[in-house]
């Protein structure tokens, strides 16, 4: 009659650490170190930048996603978070700048780099102190295995 | 609760939990997320020319008088802009005659505002003409060295982006 008794209560608990675990290991949340550092270095990277940008136009640039893994990945999102700005007339809020976000399906080849084109705009009316300035950019994408 | 209730439970808890951690790990290992940086930086705007800024090209000043100011803006930029205002600028205004440009007789009347003059980016405009815009002054600086003298006048442009 004990013994049965603390099997299920042992079981629930054992299960609900295992999928904490994997959850953290999922979102790659409160784990430093160790193998959550070595697959860190195994996402994409993402890079790209644009300049000559002026108050009122749009631009389409090209940022580059490259696949360190083994696996082709299929890319479905890709965001870019806009930074305040900074620049020889003054400082630039980042809402002067708009980086839409990117929807669609790119495939990149396992050990390879594809671009994504990106469209950003100045605001038109972006004060002076935007003139010259540079915004650095946070890149996140989504991306499925294939 | 009875011992067989809370078993029951118990297993359920653990399945829905089994599957969850089943559904974690499939989904770690079905999704690849990236992240990377970059910048995008604004262009440093070049200041707008003139090709020939200069009155009287018609001869019609004379001390006490107005005469037609004439001018060709250049924009050096990529993208177009729009002239608002035409101002004096820095520097002296010259005849190519020493002592007229000493006599300094030549003037812009005011400042010409609310203009709205397109220049097409890398383009020039046609030369533009503004009435009664320059001034010569009377008395003893009108020297008679300026008689028949077209004038170089500096002007500072100021424009927006279009």
């Amino acid at each position: 009659m004990h013994r049965p008794f603390r099997a299920s209560v042992i079981a629930p608990i054992l299960a609900g650490v295992l999928a904490a675990s994997a959850i953290a290991f999922a979102g790659n949340i409160g784990v430093h170190g160790g193998v959550m550092a070595e697959k860190a270095t195994r996402h994409l990277r993402i890079r790209g930048h644009v300049d000559h940008l002026f108050p009122g136009h749009g631009r389409t640039y090209r940022v580059f996603v490259r696949n360190p893994l083994d696996v082709a990945v299929e890319v479905h999102k890709v965001r870019a978070v806009v930074r305040r700005g900074g620049g020889p007339a003054g400082r630039c809020a980042a809402s002067n700048l708009r980086v839409r976000t990117w929807r669609g399906v790119r495939r990149v080849p396992a050990r390879s780099v594809r671009p994504i084109r990106l469209k950003v705009r100045l605001r038109r009316r972006a004060p002076t102190s935007c003139w010259g300035a540079r915004w650095p950019i946070h890149y996140v994408a989504r991306s499925v295995h294939r | 609760m009875s011992f067989r209730a809370f078993s029951k439970r118990a297993t359920i808890v653990s399945l829905f939990l089994g599957v969850l951690l089943a559904g974690s790990v499939a989904f770690a290992w079905w999704t690849a997320s990236g992240t990377g940086t970059g910048y995008a930086q604004a262009a440093t705007p070049a200041a707008l020319s003139t090709l020939d800024v200069s009155a009287s090209t018609t001869g019609d000043l004379y001390p006490g008088g107005t005469g037609t100011l004439t001018l060709q803006i250049h924009n050096p930029n990529s993208y177009a802009v729009t002239v608002t205002d035409i101002a004096a600028g820095a520097g002296a205004v010259t005849s190519g005659n020493a002592a007229c440009d000493a006599a300094n007789t030549v003037s812009l009347v005011a400042p010409l505002s609310g203009l709205s003059v397109n220049v097409a980016a890398g383009g020039n405009t046609a030369v533009l003409t503004y009435a009664n815009a320059v001034q010569m002054s009377y008395g003893a600086s009108a020297d008679n060295s300026c008689q028949g003298k077209k004038f170089s006048i500096p002007v500072s442009l100021t424009g927006l982006n279009s």
